[in-house]
């Protein structure tokens, strides 16, 4: 297999030769562990069991998988789906947000959209923007991780939470605001 | 990490986890497109017997003795509401059907409904257009008893507004005589003057000077 194979080959193939499964995972677990860490703030051996849970769920389906399609959001729609479920089912609660030393690359990847100063500053604390994350709505914070710290484009938003591509824009530009006013707030 | 992945791997080798059938998904996608399209053809009916029983029956006798005003009034107090709201159900279950499907999500809202109530509008506005909009109509009162009845009771609200209408208007048609209103002249044996004929309408029948 060679790393020019592209995903959806991949999962075409894995309906064929099970055993290819494994180069999906190769691929995907860091990734999607990381948007785990994001979305929850779980322990690790906690997040495993998510992780574990969204690959037996994407093996399963794969006959589901449409190749129109990218992979890429499909596996992070089930991903979506299975934090959602996984909150639910153990009546878990957010513990806070996780965020790494990336969230320098969060905002210039705002600021390369947005022209509103906040975001150029570049000098907040990550503290200061995860408590802003922290601060605003749900819908907002998944559709700004999954834009900014996942660096999905919109049409893989709109497949994620199966909403259509004009609302994305929408919501994204109304999280942005959201987000702002809240990093305004916690400079002051 | 590895762990997860030679967990899962044994586990598909195992057996413990398999592929659900492709042959699920696609039937699924198409029992789902198929209900969509069974809710689309049940509301082109719906949309013809409204247009039917709205045009053809109500408002074409109506206009000849009523104002425009009146005419709206009259089409207010008697229109098909119950196919209104079976309409309204059809696009409903349409719609719920079609979120069901793969690539419904890219679509909104209203205009995944205003595209059902389109193809229903524009179904109906054929079957209509046709004439089996009076077919099916014929069929449905003849079938379904309590259809019958909701129809004669709108019908007779209408021949009372006619009747009404008549008392000034028709005297000065050609000196007709009504006896009945057109629903109940099929039922009724009535009996005309020496210098009289019987005749019958659209508002009703009874009996004509010669």
């Amino acid at each position: 297999m060679s790393e020019k194979t592209t995903d959806e080959q991949i999962a075409a193939q894995v309906q064929v030769i099970p055993e290819m499964f494994g180069f999906l995972i190769d691929r995907y677990e860091e990734k999607l562990d990381r948007y785990i860490q994001r979305q929850t703030n779980l322990s690790q051996d906690l997040r495993n069991d998510i992780l574990q849970d969204v690959f037996v769920k994407s093996y399963q389906n794969i006959a589901s998988f449409d190749p129109n399609m990218s992979f890429n959001s499909w596996i992070y729609r089930i991903c979506h789906n299975t934090i959602i479920n996984d909150w639910k089912k153990n009546k878990r609660y957010r513990t806070g947000i996780s965020f790494d030393l990336e969230t320098n690359t969060f905002l210039q990847n705002i600021a390369a959209e947005e022209s509103a100063d906040v975001f150029a500053q570049g000098n907040h604390l990550q503290k200061q923007i995860q408590e802003a994350l922290e601060n605003i709505s749900e819908k907002y914070r998944t559709i700004l991780i999954l834009r900014y710290f996942e660096e999905l484009s919109y049409d893989e938003i709109s497949d994620v939470l199966r909403i259509p591509s004009g609302t994305v824009a929408t919501n994204l530009s109304r999280a942005k605001k959201a987000l702002e006013k809240q990093l305004l707030v916690t400079q002051k | 990490m590895d762990n997860l992945k030679n967990n899962i791997l044994n586990k598909i080798k195992d057996g413990e986890i398999k592929q659900t059938s492709s042959w699920y998904f696609l039937t699924r996608d198409y029992f789902f497109y198929t209900l969509t399209a069974l809710s689309i053809v049940f509301g082109s009916i719906a949309v013809s017997s409204i247009l039917f029983q709205s045009i053809t029956e109500h408002m074409r006798p109506l206009r000849a003795v009523s104002s425009e005003r009146e005419l709206w009034v009259n089409f207010l107090q008697t229109a098909p509401y119950i196919w209104l709201i079976i309409l309204s159900i059809l696009v409903l279950v349409a719609w719920i059907n079609y979120k069901h499907t793969k690539r419904a999500y890219k679509r909104h809202n209203i205009l995944i409904v205003s595209l059902v109530l389109l193809l229903s509008c524009i179904g109906g506005g054929i079957l209509f257009s046709s004439g089996r909009a009076a077919t099916l109509e014929q069929h449905m009162r003849k079938n379904i008893p309590l259809y019958n009845s909701e129809i004669e009771r709108r019908q007779s609200v209408r021949d009372k507004f006619i009747e009404r209408k008549r008392g000034s208007r028709v005297p000065e048609q050609q000196g007709l005589r009504y006896v009945a209103p057109a629903h109940r002249c099929p039922t009724i044996r009535f009996a005309c003057n020496a210098d009289e004929m019987p005749f019958h309408n659209e508002f009703g029948c009874g009996c004509q000077t010669i």
